[in-house]
């Protein structure tokens, strides 16, 4: 056997696939041919580094638009909407949590978690209405932000290559979207958790991309061609 | 499937069903097998599908992200491959395992949706079949290979879509050959191929990452 006729049997030896003859046969070969034993390392590191690739979390909009569209589906068949149904919206926000979690440790791995609050039953009232007061002061940080980035943004917009801008301008309309339907779902029940989330998540996820849009046109009139391919880059995947 | 697929965090200890109304929506827990979650949903049980969302939708947008390269068409993806999951749950025969039904549909709108794409691209810009476009010589190279996640997460991006079809669900998600086959209507032995032919290509521009 020529070592043109072994890498497949060497990817079934790593698989562990190979039948026992063969095995012996190819294991042979690997002791005498270094290119050969070279390439079964590789295949090896391979597999290894792709069994480390983990699922994603999915932003909760995605949930949040399926959940609209099923609703709609039912309510064109005259039945019961589900998503009213408060154990739905219980595990929207698991799901909301355990996205948001991910995130979190993706963002800072050696960020300490925080206590939870300790809180009787008397105070539960005054806490939620601090943190809805909170999330209102938040939300319009990040409008005030966003306003200010996209004026930036659009004032040197002249600059950047017609293809990016248009594929920055899907990018920001596909946020602006996750932000309208987190905005409807939340119009129609103020105290639905996982829109909330949504909302704050689609607008975090704005200011990162207009962020990541100013900087673009920071390194493009600087003429950083390389700095601004990794911007785009990381734009594609955003 | 070899490896286990992702259980539901923190879920809560499902109250027994009642026997005289075995439709009454319940909370679902992990120890709840994917086809006892399909007979809930066909009965009306409200819970079951978000159960089945959650234990399933981060490997298929991880698929889906993966297969496509852009989290905003992932994101449609994932909520497409949910919504006909939805609505072709009754027909589900049980004779797959539902995880392995679930990758059938990603599967199927993944490669449609890149289809699509490349169909579009090629009228723009004249078509180039890039199963046919040889894999870049690989050094035998004495320097041992380092795989970092990212470097990988490259490659695979520019395997042809067969090939990252095939490495991504057998490779990264564990199925088997047999899985895989099926689930993208494929022969086992085109599988085999598809998933050697990736591994080499992956080989090659990792190589070539290290050499430059």
């Amino acid at each position: 056997m020529s070592c043109d006729q072994y890498p497949e049997a060497i990817v079934e030896l790593a698989d562990g696939t190979l039948p026992d003859a063969e095995r012996r046969s190819v294991e042979a070969h690997l002791e005498r041919c270094a290119a050969c034993r070279a390439l079964a390392a590789d295949l090896g590191r391979i597999r290894q580094a792709a069994r480390t690739l983990e699922p994603l979390p999915p932003p909760p909009a995605v949930w949040l638009r399926l959940e609209r569209t099923i609703a709609a589906d039912a309510a064109d068949r005259g039945t019961t909407p589900w998503f009213r149904q408060t154990r739905w919206l219980a595990l929207a926000a698991s799901l909301v949590v355990v996205a948001g979690a991910t995130a979190l440790m993706m963002r800072d791995p050696a960020a300490p978690p925080e206590a939870p609050p300790a809180a009787g039953n008397a105070a539960v009232g005054e806490i939620v209405q601090r943190i809805e007061g909170e999330l209102k002061m938040a939300e319009q940080h990040y409008q005030t932000a966003l306003a200010d980035l996209e004026r930036i943004a659009a004032s040197d917009g002249s600059v950047l290559d017609p293809a990016v801008t248009t594929a920055l301008r899907q990018n920001v309309a596909l946020v602006d979207r996750a932000i309208v339907d987190s905005r409807a779902a939340l119009d129609s029940d103020p105290q639905n958790v996982p829109a909330r989330e949504s909302l704050f998540d689609a607008l975090r996820r704005k200011v990162v991309l207009l962020q990541d849009t100013i900087a673009l046109v920071g390194e493009m009139s600087r003429g950083n061609q390389a700095g601004a391919a990794d911007i785009v880059e990381g734009l594609k995947k955003s | 499937m070899s490896r286990p697929g992702i259980g539901p965090p923190g879920g809560q200890p499902s109250p027994a069903i009642s026997p005289s109304n075995p439709v009454v929506s319940v909370a679902v827990s992990a120890d709840i097998g994917d086809h006892e979650l399909v007979a809930r949903h066909r009965q009306g049980d409200t819970d079951a599908f978000g159960e089945i969302y959650r234990r399933h939708a981060g490997r298929l947008y991880g698929v889906a992200y993966r297969m496509v390269g852009h989290a905003g068409e992932a994101e449609d993806l994932l909520q497409e491959i949910f919504l006909q999951a939805h609505r072709k749950l009754g027909g589900f025969k049980g004779q797959s395992a539902l995880a392995t039904w679930l990758y059938r549909l990603a599967m199927n709108h993944c490669l449609d949706h890149l289809r699509s794409k490349a169909s579009r691209m090629s009228r723009a810009t004249g078509s180039l079949d890039v199963d046919e476009v040889p894999p870049p010589a690989a050094p035998a190279g004495a320097v041992e290979l380092t795989v970092s996640r990212l470097d990988l997460e490259r490659a695979i991006a520019q395997l042809p879509e067969g090939c990252r079809a095939a490495f991504l669900l057998h490779d990264v998600e564990g199925f088997e050959h047999r899985e895989v086959a099926e689930m993208l209507g494929i022969a086992e032995g085109t599988s085999k191929s598809q998933v050697h032919k990736a591994r080499l290509r992956l080989r090659a521009t990792l190589r070539a990452t290290v050499k430059t």
